[in-house]
């Protein structure tokens, strides 16, 4: 779906039709990108709704200075670090601290590990969350590594350097487990 | 780097997860939000622009009568005052748009005749024109923290029995877990429940050998126990009251919620706020009676934007603001001996959430 027309919105523009279309085409993206930096599947549906709701209320101001995905990218993240700041996300990084401190793994983990596509996505949820979303960001994404330091508002280098040690921090986490079994 | 040839980052592009996160109820709840926000902006836009055409109207007319006073301008201007006069009208039904609460009530009604007593639950929150009873079913559907217990009160052939269901909602799926029920047998005694709020419930029970009183948890029932918890705990008593009362219950007092040791019946005393979050009328009883002579009983708001009168057939709801009880907003009709038994609030976002979750609970 092209998302060029968004640059010149006219004040008849169907408003509601283009959320719907945006929804379509990038509902899932965001969604999964909000997953992936909050790693709470109910946290992940309230960052969406807001992304949206934020994107349906700035979307005359949108000048394609960016693409349409690393816009709305760019507003989930900047929500997702907002519900980090508020106590919602202090009581629910606090249940991760309990349940992390028990020897097994909790049912919410477990039931989490069963939902992941691959061994491989298991991991990069376990990574440090500046590796894992440069690296998910660049990987599954496919953003350009300029497009990515735009987003985070940082360097090319850093972005770079980033992917690097997350690759380095995957292969530990392989080898880890092939030795620990 | 090239990405094709890097089976590391191939193995990435595959979605994270099997099920999809993004799904059409997370849609539906979106749009739903756009909507809901809207309506509210144009409602606050409507309130603006409502006084200043009303006294822009008014102006002109009385210029235009002014400059031409013989014309046929008098009658305008006469159109244009009583537009102005029935500003402050339009304004108290805009005002209503205002709500910010809704209410949740349960009603018992007695049988005449030893038959089955019924209950329901009505939820009645603000829509675009007031106020509206949006859902209503059987049984009690009673609030606590963010989820909900189901009580119905059973006739079967075996006597009268107690079912509690304990419904867990989860938000972001908007779904409903129902626990497994628990029925309590009554052992052949007849029940009443007299009271419902927060965790608690007040039954009458009746047997053979009398009437007797108790207040106990929902979560005891759900246990099959049904043990009584003490008055002296939940409410404020006198310090020379050192007995403790096992055998009490809870009544209505014109516009509050009081507890009753059932041997001193004619004195209550104030129940604490883990029994009953809200209870305080907002209006002094005189003016409830002065706008509703009927009036035997009233509830308001914790925002104190809406206060409920009860008479012997009606509730009756008025806005409420800055001390001044409105116009009558909406009119529900009470059956024969029908008592309210439930008033929970929701208040501020509160209100919508509840406006979806009791769709889902009292369809």
């Amino acid at each position: 779906m092209n998302f060029d027309y968004l640059k010149y919105i006219a004040s008849d523009t169907d408003m509601k039709q283009t959320l719907n279309d945006l929804m379509k085409a990038y509902g899932n993206d965001v969604w999964n990108y909000a997953f992936l930096i909050c790693k709470k599947t109910d946290l992940a549906d309230d960052i969406t709704q807001d992304t949206f709701l934020k994107a349906y209320k700035k979307l005359h101001t949108f000048r394609g200075q960016s693409s349409v995905k690393t816009w709305l990218f760019t507003i989930a993240r900047n929500t997702a670090f907002d519900y980090k700041k508020s106590s919602f996300l202090r009581r629910v990084t606090l249940v991760d601290y309990i349940t992390q401190q028990k020897t097994h793994p909790s049912a919410e983990a477990e039931a989490l590990e069963a939902i992941y596509t691959s061994e491989l996505w298991e991991k990069v949820i376990q990574l440090p969350v500046k590796l894992r979303e440069s690296l998910i960001l660049y990987a599954h994404y496919q953003l350009k590594i300029q497009e990515i330091a735009e987003l985070l508002e940082t360097s090319e280098g850093t972005v770079k350097s980033r992917i690097f040690k997350a690759r380095i921090k995957l292969m530990q986490l392989t080898e880890e487990r092939e030795h620990f079994g | 780097m090239d990405k094709t040839k890097d089976p590391l980052l191939e193995e990435l592009h595959l979605p994270p997860l099997k099920r999809k996160g993004f799904t059409d109820q997370l849609r539906l709840r979106i749009e739903s939000e756009i909507e809901a926000q809207e309506r509210q902006k144009k409602h606050k836009s409507n309130r603006f622009w409502l006084p200043v055409w009303s006294g822009a109207a008014l102006l002109a007319a009385m210029l235009v009568y002014m400059v031409y006073p013989d014309s046929g301008a008098e009658q305008s201007a006469n159109q244009a005052i009583s537009a102005a006069e029935e500003q402050p009208k339009a304004s108290k039904a805009a005002s209503a748009h205002e709500l910010k609460s809704g209410l949740l009530i349960g009603l018992r009604e007695d049988s005449a005749d030893e038959a089955e007593d019924e209950y329901r639950t009505l939820w009645i929150s603000p829509d675009e024109d007031g106020l509206e009873v949006k859902q209503e079913g059987g049984d009690l559907l009673i609030p606590y923290k963010m989820d909900f217990w189901r009580l119905e009160h059973l006739y079967r052939a075996e006597g009268e029995s107690l079912r509690a269901t304990k419904l867990k909602l989860s938000e972001p799926s908007m779904t409903v877990l129902a626990a497994e029920p628990v029925t309590l047998n009554m052992n052949g005694e007849r029940v009443k429940i007299q009271f419902a709020g927060q965790e608690y419930v007040a039954l009458q029970q009746e047997s053979s050998m009398g009437e007797s009183f108790k207040v106990t948890k929902l979560s005891s029932i759900a246990e099959g126990a049904m043990e009584p918890v003490s008055l002296n705990r939940l409410a404020a008593i006198p310090s020379q009251l050192t007995k403790e009362y096992l055998e009490w219950t809870i009544m209505r007092d014109k516009g509050s919620w009081v507890a009753h040791p059932s041997e001193a019946e004619e004195e209550g005393y104030p129940l604490s706020r883990t029994v009953v979050a809200h209870d305080r009328l907002c209006a002094d009883w005189s003016e409830v009676e002065r706008i509703e002579p009927n009036a035997i009983d009233a509830v308001c708001s914790p925002t104190k934007d809406m206060l409920a009168v009860f008479t012997e057939d009606e509730i009756r709801f008025y806005p409420f603001e800055e001390g001044i009880i409105d116009d009558l907003l909406l009119t529900v009709p009470l059956k024969d001996e029908e008592k309210m038994i439930m008033a929970e609030w929701a208040t501020g976002d509160y209100v919508s959430k509840w406006d979806e979750w009791l769709k889902l609970l009292l369809p």
